[in-house]
């Protein structure tokens, strides 16, 4: 024990000579491992010493934990999203056959798509539910301002994710929706023309095929990972939120116990995604129809808000007008720390606030359920 | 002065090209010059004589002028050239028509004296003669009908003389007819097919079996090992006729197999059991295959491969297909091996299929052992860090 675990402090030695472990370490703790911020000057070995001893509140705690879940979830994402690129062609007419290949040629092919569906839609869940809690909590407040924009633009990255990669399987229930509403979002003024030139039109299929296929394995990757680094970043700095009754006392958690907890976080995920994947697999469907619309457009379910916002208006009013609406909506939800900064300055107002708060909670439920009825009413 | 020139050359060439018979009689030189024959500068005269450059009509009509009036003259006088290996080589056109012409049904009622019958110019047309590969010939092959209909329809010439004659209508209303006319299948017979082109005529009994079995070669084979191919002959009875309606034939339905038992076999007899009971085969081998081909599309939903289950669901069917022509034998073992190979082989495809789908069901049940094993992991962890919290404390 002590010869192999002296050759391994030798070891580690050898290579501290080389290479800042503690750096390393360092950046572990940007993305939820480890709370406080570290010490890179020091050698590794007392910078975890001192990492153990540390008494500190976790992260794994409910319902701070929904942050540490999405990074779980997300790198759940990029393990299975790397396997089947392996055997994903991005070109229409490759596209739906390769997926094909996956589920029933290659072994376990199937479990690792069904895995990498529910964990995107999982994930979408729990940034929306992370957003309710910092929106009911009133977390968007001085010092918390970003971590609430963060959370805000980690959704909308997921969403984008999620859009891309239905795109991706070349499905006949997937590629009408994604027409919808590229439709909608070329119809905003000004931003829809830059999103014109980058895709432009579904007509050269090819092109966005191959352009969407960037966007899910590089670009919003790579932008929800530079985002999850400003979350935990900026918790780091703020501090940790507080959880009512929590116990503060130092000495009552541990890095090492932080460290099981997430390791049980990680099984129970996978537990929960397999058992979704075996119960309730999502549906293979038709390839890609160019010519024949069908009768009924199912917007993913994130989506049926906005798509039900924008089809309550009468049709005579242009959709630019409507999609212009809803940027305006979301600008506004995105920005709340600002605007309720300028409005709360009475305890008066705050309550007025809140009612707010409800109101447009409400709201959101309400043209999720009327873009649902729409789908069931054609 | 220059517009009259133009006249005039038009004039003299017309002149030197073409006779003047047009000048009296315009339409017949318009139709005429539709013609494959106007193509081949065959002119007026070269079958109705006289002196063509004339342009009176007394001495136009002069010489050896004939008005081709009677009937009776005109498959000579087609003969004439058509006859001539030597002038017909350089088309590649038979020379043999008029002498089948005077074996047919047509030829010899018209050697009797009926001019009625059907002359050349019936068929082909009188000014206006077309390659028969010209759609708009009467005697394109999709025309044929509607041709023969003239005559061997209802208000036909056929129908004046006072004989039944309904033969286009019965066509139209058979697959045949649904083959040519509605999917432009060229393989499928019109008239001719059986009855002979230019020696057209009703085929007799003991013959309808080998012009049905020139396209229907397996059901011939089959029926002539039958106890119905000497016994028909006999009796007199039209052969494939005597089931499958004459002009007015149908795709074989199984379902209707006993009913045609029946035309000439007493209810409860022998045969008609016989008659049921392929029926039986049938109707047992085609839900088998129904249900093999419901079984594939459930795998397909999953998606299982199935190309291979496909191909043999074909092979399947073509035991079936094969089927068909053994029943003409009208024994009962012969037709069993067939459907018992394609119901068979559809049993194995859902027994495979099957296998497979369980498969899927038995991950629900080892997802129970998963989260047995999950959740013991789960318990480990959780009392070591129970440990590394009181060690803490």
């Amino acid at each position: 024990m002590s010869i192999s675990s002296s050759r391994f402090l030798r070891v580690i030695d050898w290579i501290e000579r080389r290479v800042n472990l503690t750096e390393l370490f360092s950046m572990l703790t940007m993305f939820g491992l480890f709370y406080t911020e570290v010490d890179t000057s020091k050698p590794i070995a007392e910078a975890l010493r001192e990492a153990f001893r540390k008494p500190m509140p976790s992260y794994s705690r409910w319902p701070r934990v929904l942050g540490l879940l999405a990074l779980i979830l997300f790198l759940f994402e990029v393990v299975t999203g790397v396997l089947l690129a392996f055997y994903y062609r991005p070109t229409p007419d490759e596209a739906y056959e390769s997926v094909l290949i996956i589920v029933r040629d290659v072994d376990f092919g199937w479990f690792v798509r069904q895995i990498h569906i529910w964990g995107a839609q999982l994930l979408i869940v729990i940034l929306i539910a992370r957003l309710l809690r910092f929106f009911f909590r009133g977390m968007y407040r001085p010092p918390r301002e970003l971590i609430w924009v963060v959370a805000a633009l980690l959704l909308i990255t997921a969403t984008h994710l999620d859009f891309t990669g239905r795109f991706l399987a070349w499905n006949n229930d997937f590629y009408w929706p994604s027409l919808r509403a590229m439709e909608l979002l070329f119809s905003i003024p000004l931003i829809g023309s830059i999103f014109e030139f980058f895709i432009p039109g579904l007509e050269g299929h090819s092109y966005v095929l191959s352009r969407f296929y960037f966007l899910h394995v590089v670009l919003l990757p790579f932008m929800f990972w530079l985002l999850l680094y400003a979350n935990f970043s900026g918790i780091r700095r703020v501090g940790l939120s507080e959880i009512r009754g929590e116990d503060t006392t130092p000495g009552k958690h541990t890095f090492v116990a932080h460290l099981y907890t997430l390791l049980i976080l990680v099984i129970v995920i996978f537990g929960i995604l397999v058992t979704l994947s075996v119960l309730a697999p999502v549906p293979f469907g038709e390839p890609v129809n160019l010519f024949e619309t069908p009768s009924d457009i199912r917007m993913p379910w994130y989506l049926l808000a906005p798509y039900g916002f924008v089809e309550f208006f009468p049709t005579w009013l242009p959709l630019s007008l409507r999609s212009s609406l809803l940027v305006i909506l979301l600008a506004i939800f995105i920005f709340l720390p600002e605007i309720d900064r300028r409005a709360v300055k009475t305890h008066a107002r705050r309550t007025l606030v809140l009612g707010v708060n409800i109101f447009l909670f409400l709201l959101w439920i309400f043209f999720t359920i009327y873009g649902r009825v729409l789908d069931i009413g054609e | 002065m220059i517009l009259l020139l133009i006249l005039l050359t038009g004039a003299q060439l017309a002149g030197a090209q073409s006779e003047q018979c047009g000048l009296c009689h315009p339409e017949e030189r318009v139709e005429h010059s539709l013609s494959i024959h106007s193509q081949e500068f065959i002119q007026c005269s070269d079958c109705h004589g006289g002196r063509p450059a004339a342009i009176n009509e007394e001495q136009a009509h002069g010489g050896d002028f004939q008005s081709l009036q009677s009937r009776k003259q005109i498959p000579r006088l087609c003969a004439r050239c058509h006859a001539d290996p030597a002038q017909m080589r350089a088309y590649n056109l038979p020379t043999d028509q008029y002498a089948l012409y005077q074996t047919s049904g047509h030829g010899l009622a018209l050697v009797e004296g009926n001019e009625s019958v059907a002359v050349c110019t019936d068929c082909h047309g009188t000014h206006t003669i077309l390659r028969s590969e010209d759609p708009n010939s009467p005697t394109f092959i999709r025309n044929i009908p509607e041709t023969c209909g003239q005559c061997h329809g209802k208000g036909g010439l056929q129908a004046d003389a006072g004989t039944e004659a309904n033969q286009l209508q019965d066509y139209l209303e058979s697959v045949h007819a649904r083959e040519l006319l509605e999917k432009g299948n060229t393989n499928a017979p019109e008239c001719s097919r059986c009855h002979g082109i230019h020696g057209a005529a009703p085929a007799g009994v003991g013959d309808v079996g080998k012009m049905c079995g020139n396209c229907h070669s397996a059901a011939l084979r089959a029926f002539r090992d039958s106890p119905h191919a000497s016994s028909m002959v006999e009796a007199g009875l039209p052969e494939c006729l005597a089931c499958h309606a004459h002009h007015k034939t149908q795709p074989s339905r199984y379902q209707q197999m006993a009913q045609a038992c029946l035309n000439c076999h007493a209810q409860g007899s022998d045969q008609y059991v016989i008659g049921e009971k392929m029926e039986v085969l049938f109707a047992r081998a085609e839900e088998e295959l129904e249900h093999a081909r419901e079984v594939i599309a459930r795998a397909e939903r999953v998606p299982l491969y199935v190309e291979d289950y496909l191909a043999r669901l074909e092979e399947a069917r073509t035991f079936l297909l094969e089927a068909e022509p053994a029943v003409h034998t009208v024994s009962f073992s012969d037709v069993d091996r067939f459907t018992s190979l394609s119901r068979s082989l559809a049993e194995e495809i859902e027994a495979e299929i099957d296998g497979k789908l369980s498969d899927l069901r038995l991950r629900r049940l080892l997802l129970v052992v998963f989260w047995f094993y999950l959740l013991l992991t789960v318990w480990i962890l959780h009392h070591y860090r129970q440990k590394a919290l009181k060690h803490r404390a």
